[in-house]
């Protein structure tokens, strides 16, 4: 009697993930399908996240965090982030760092691109074969392949020049702030341009030929087709490019560290930089976390006006 | 006739100057590194006028792979360098795995299964992936401090996990998306379960878009190193690019064996983009376009 009762009545979790026949639901499936992601995303993000708010609000440092006592600062972190000059330059030099990135890259991108576009051409496959490499580089390794061509020792950039008798003595690329900065540009855009490269060409091999050749009855030479056809239809994934490195070139880390460390003086400080320096090098986790959170609000607007984008599209 | 070949073989040279400037601009950065790894410390600094290598040797690749510290020439990193190389492979094969196997699920419901609270859900996914590494590591550090995982391939593995997992489930829906759906169909009016479905069509459909996505996985994590450098710099777990921070702070910089780390480090990954160029380039533009 009781065995046959459990039979017409399944449990609650049985009825739940199994449903009728043994199918689940499309409700019950997706729950099931999102356990691990929702635990990983919730115990390795918005924990953190939120464990990152509590820290900048705190009074944390090593020797607070010993005693087990952090006591509550409010928002003197924030204030005194925000009301350190080195800060704020950092924060500045961030943005002009991550928008001139993206356009270089936007630039020589959309070049490597119609390169291998010249579909007619055998050299355009080899240009298709490699194109990814520089993204495969760890970033680190960039920053000392950069490093040694930039060295003022024996640094290839400096050789190359003076057998070309182009200088009479070595330059000193990341002892001058302002060479020292390009420095860093330089070598973080060559390892992104892939991306920009990619997206181009897709969009590209997109746009269909006969409105070249019609163009070109109508008399339009290539320099017309390419500022008055190839740019326009390129807009949307320019946007898309634009809004999504620019959220990430503020990360700019690893090319930093290795190129300059940020120096000479400061004139390589990165945003990113600024907060590891603080929160590692000086043990201070609670304005180390603050200046992070800054950062993270700054990129949280390109994140938002990109995701904005995304999902217009996607509704399109 | 002769004009329509005159302006035919314009075009060939424009698209040869073209695509050679853009090889330049690709390969002659690595080529650098390849010709300032191939000779000794001593080669290097005698051969300062001139970029091309004055002699070709292996011995800086050599002494890494074995790990040799005899040679007091040679700044101690040499010896940590079999040891870092193993420590990336586990931590990088581990992390690819499981985003790898968890991101499927997730990307698959998102793909397939319009679930209640989809949309709000799939913009919590994609808003995590633009959280900045740096606002993460602070906290992660002192909580990995307080569970003992600090310095272990444990605790790598398990952050490199919760943060690439976003991205996994991102580029692996595109790829369910892309897939016609008329399979998983007619599973379905053959009687076989949702779960069935999953497991029995789409996983075997879908191998080559998860082999894409583990090798972008495996090399983003193998490349990481704001998370390694901050959670996991002692020297019996430091993977690649965490040996290659610590030559920065080197009192005199030997350019000679820090570029044959750097060559061996980005040999196998570069090597995976390149034979799997194919594959990886669409879920690279997949991803980016849509996530």
């Amino acid at each position: 009697m009781s065995a046959s009762a459990a039979k017409s009545n399944p449990g609650f979790l049985t009825r739940f993930f199994l449903g009728w026949r043994g199918d689940l639901g499309i409700n019950q499936l997706a729950f099931l399908l999102n356990i691990p992601t929702v635990v990983i995303l919730i115990l390795l993000i918005a924990y953190p996240l939120g464990y990152a708010f509590y820290l900048s609000v705190h009074e944390v440092t090593l020797s607070t965090l010993r005693s087990g006592e952090t006591p509550f600062a409010g928002l003197k972190n924030y204030f005194t982030v925000l009301q350190d000059p080195l800060f704020l330059t950092t924060l500045g030099r961030t943005l002009v760092m991550g928008l001139l990135s993206v356009f270089l890259m936007l630039a020589i991108g959309l070049f490597v691109a119609m390169g291998m576009n010249m579909e007619h051409s055998r050299i355009s496959y080899v240009t298709r074969a490699l194109v990814l490499m520089p993204w495969a580089v760890p970033p680190i390794a960039n920053g000392l392949m950069w490093s040694f061509i930039f060295n003022s020792r024996y640094g290839h950039l400096n050789s190359t020049l003076y057998s070309l008798g182009l200088i009479d003595s070595f330059i000193r690329f990341l002892s001058d702030p302002t060479l020292a900065f390009m420095a860093v540009i330089i070598a973080y855009v060559w390892r992104v341009v892939p991306f920009s490269a990619l997206l181009y060409h897709a969009a590209l091999a997109g746009i269909p030929k006969e409105i070249y050749e019609a163009a070109e009855v109508d008399g339009a030479n290539s320099w017309q087709q390419f500022w008055r056809i190839t740019l326009p239809l390129l807009r949307p994934v320019t946007a898309v490019l634009l809004i999504l490195r620019t959220a990430f070139a503020l990360m700019i880390f690893d090319e930093v560290f290795a190129l300059t460390s940020g120096g000479p003086g400061d004139s390589t400080w990165t945003a990113a930089w600024y907060s590891y320096w603080t929160s590692f090098r000086l043990i201070r986790f609670d304005t180390g976390s603050a200046a992070a959170f800054i950062l993270a609000v700054v990129i949280g607007f390109f994140a938002w006006v990109y995701i904005r984008f995304v999902y217009r599209r996607m509704e399109e | 006739m002769s004009h329509i070949s005159k302006k035919a073989r314009r075009r060939q040279l424009i698209a040869w100057v073209w695509n050679l400037a853009a090889l330049a601009f690709i390969l002659i950065p690595i080529l650098s590194l390849l010709i300032g790894s191939i000779q000794s410390e001593k080669a290097l600094i005698s051969n300062m006028e001139t970029p091309l290598p004055k002699e070709i040797t292996l011995r800086n690749f050599i002494v890494l792979i074995t790990g040799d510290n005899t040679d007091a020439n040679y700044p101690v990193q040499v010896e940590h360098f079999p040891r870092a190389f193993l420590n990336s492979a586990i931590v990088s094969l581990s992390t690819a795995f499981l985003t790898v196997f968890f991101g499927a699920l997730s990307a698959y419901s998102l793909a397939r299964l319009p679930f209640r609270g989809r949309n709000a859900y799939s913009f919590a996914v994609l808003a995590t992936r633009m959280v900045p590494l740096i606002a993460l590591v602070i906290p992660l550090f002192i909580t990995l401090r307080n569970l003992g995982l600090l310095n272990t391939l444990t605790g790598l593995i398990v952050t490199q996990v919760g943060f690439l997992l976003p991205f996994t489930i991102w580029l692996l829906r595109a790829y369910f998306e892309s897939l016609p759906g008329d399979m998983e169909e007619a599973a379905r009016v053959d009687g076989c379960t949702r779960l069935g479905t999953f497991f029995r069509v789409v996983v075997p459909l879908s191998a080559p878009g998860m082999s894409a996505t583990f090798v972008i996985t495996f090399l983003l994590t193998w490349n990481e190193l704001l998370i390694p450098i901050t959670l996991g710099a002692s020297k019996e777990v430091q993977t690649l690019p965490v040996l290659l921070a610590s030559f920065i702070s080197d009192y005199s910089l030997q350019y000679s064996i820090i570029n044959a780390t750097a060559f061996l480090a980005l040999t196998p990954t570069v090597i995976l983009a390149l034979l799997l160029q194919k594959y990886v380039v669409a879920g690279l533009t997949a991803g980016a376009v849509k996530g």
